[in-house]
């Protein structure tokens, strides 16, 4: 069978062909020559972004369509492929799904690489990223510089240096939720900690001091099993009721210690009314 | 024969690229927005020429207009899988230059449904593939290719460069062989006058 001239028809003709083309396709066509990745580059695509999802042995990109549609994803694999001609990696393409398969050794860095080319390629953010890192053998990185939420979950503690990469390197500009043991001498920088929404669900929780909890900057913050007590509480209130901050929305804290010496009384509190609270109550 | 009317019956000739000409009904020739924007108010007085588009192309195109008169008003693309028995045929019986020739000449005369559904038969030829895969079904230049018609091209122009400076020479030329006897001329005249008015002034 002949081959099918793409170029020579007529634009408006090849513009409806890529349109019509998954996002798998479009991806396998774009790796064919420098004018087929500028013709997928200009297509008007249903993508709205990706999730990256960081397992022990795989990574998954998902491909999120305004769509309704099954999701599609790119699956980083470990396995050993021995390379052939300078190859550094194999592909395939099937219906719904690219498989490329790595050595542990490159396995994150061509997660980078390919999550940039992606990104390149379809000019989409990074929604949303998934870590679950029990049993990752290796030191962790996300070798990208932001994404809207990140969730972490777990049953092991995270080791220390992994966790301090991801937030002080990763601008999350929405949410953040930790659900994993951190260990009770884990250390970062406080100013990476400033999202929209904060929510720290592990058994344990003891990292949380009071400096690192007076230096959040969230609208929306959830704490469980903490060390903190009702005077740091109170000392996050007072500056917040004295301050100009208008983004605070709501806490719910939850600590391992008693809760005493809770007073709001000077503050004058009225009994709680939905009629007299904004219409942004949450 | 061919008149503005928006009666189905009314037939229009057609004439394709090698001369001959054959009959669509007006109903089959609506389904073109080419056509009903140059068409079909002002009428054709003789045959309607797509010149560009061989008999067999344009028989093919408006074969599926013909087909596709009597179903409702057209909403989207369907799915190849929606196709009815008639549509795959048609699909089907056609060879790879004619599928080109059809996408080309249903692009033209913008046949929205047929161009659709070419496009989408296209995007589903692609479909799973990997990019070795999708090399053997669709052509792309290479970069060496790119790189040698950019050359051709270059070449091309730079032949049409000479062409046009020796012409512009010649031109030059021939406009001064041109201009000499009849300066020569104006000269001789002249000096024939001022001779004829010397003597006569001497007289």
């Amino acid at each position: 069978m002949s081959t099918l001239p793409l170029l020579k028809l007529p634009v408006l003709c090849i513009n409806e062909i890529l349109i019509n083309t998954d996002i798998i396709s479009l991806v396998s066509l774009s790796l064919i020559s420098r004018r087929s990745k500028r013709l997928v580059r200009t297509t008007k695509t249903s993508l709205t972004g990706f999730n990256i999802k960081f397992y022990k042995d795989v990574t998954e990109v998902q491909f999120v369509t305004s769509e309704k549609k099954e999701v599609r994803s790119w699956f980083f694999k470990i396995e050993e492929k021995e390379s052939s001609g300078g190859q550094v990696m194999e592909m395939s393409f099937k219906d719904d799904v690219i498989h490329s398969y790595h050595s542990a050794m490159d396995i994150q860095q061509s997660v980078k690489l390919g999550v940039e080319y992606l990104r390149d390629l379809f000019a989409k953010p990074i929604l949303e990223v998934f870590l679950f890192p029990d049993d990752i053998p290796y030191p962790f990185y996300i070798g990208f510089k932001e994404c809207n939420n990140l969730y972490m979950k777990g049953e092991k503690p995270i080791r220390n240096e992994d966790l301090k990469n991801v937030l002080e390197n990763v601008l999350i500009k929405s949410v953040c939720i930790i659900q994993l043991p951190v260990n009770a001498d884990f250390k970062c920088n406080n100013n990476a900690l400033k999202f929209n929404e904060f929510s720290s669900l592990a058994k344990e929780a003891h990292w949380i001091t009071r400096e690192v909890f007076l230096n959040l900057k969230c609208s929306r913050i959830y704490l469980q099993h903490t060390l903190l007590d009702a005077h740091d509480f109170m000392a996050y209130f007072e500056r917040w009721y004295y301050s100009n901050d208008k983004h605070f929305e709501v806490m719910l804290l939850e600590t391992d210690k008693t809760f005493n010496g809770l007073n709001l009384e000077r503050f004058n509190p009225i009994p709680w009314n939905t009629q007299l609270r904004g219409q942004h109550f949450l | 024969m061919t008149s503005p009317a928006s009666s189905s019956e009314v037939k229009y000739l057609i004439e394709s690229s090698e001369g001959n000409t054959f009959d669509v009904s007006g109903a089959a020739l609506r389904q073109s927005n080419t056509f009903n924007a140059m068409f079909l108010n002002i009428g054709a007085d003789g045959p309607i020429p797509f010149t560009d588009y061989n008999e067999a192309t344009l028989k093919k195109v408006f074969e599926y207009c013909e087909h596709s008169v009597n179903e409702e008003n057209y909403s989207g693309p369907k799915h190849q899988d929606d196709l009815s028995k008639w549509d795959l045929n048609f699909f089907n019986e056609m060879d790879q230059k004619m599928f080109i020739d059809v996408i080309n000449a249903s692009n033209f005369l913008d046949i929205e449904r047929l161009t659709s559904y070419c496009c989408e038969r296209i995007a589903r030829m692609l479909r799973g593939k990997n990019t070795q895969e999708m090399i053997k079904v669709i052509t792309l230049p290479t970069a060496e290719e790119l790189e040698a018609k950019q050359k051709v091209e270059e070449k091309k122009a730079a032949a049409a460069k000479k062409v046009a400076e020796k012409a512009a020479e010649t031109a030059e030329k021939t406009e001064t062989l041109e201009e000499l006897p009849v300066q020569q001329l104006v000269q001789t005249t002249r000096n024939k006058l001022t001779r004829k008015y010397l003597s006569f002034s001497n007289e």
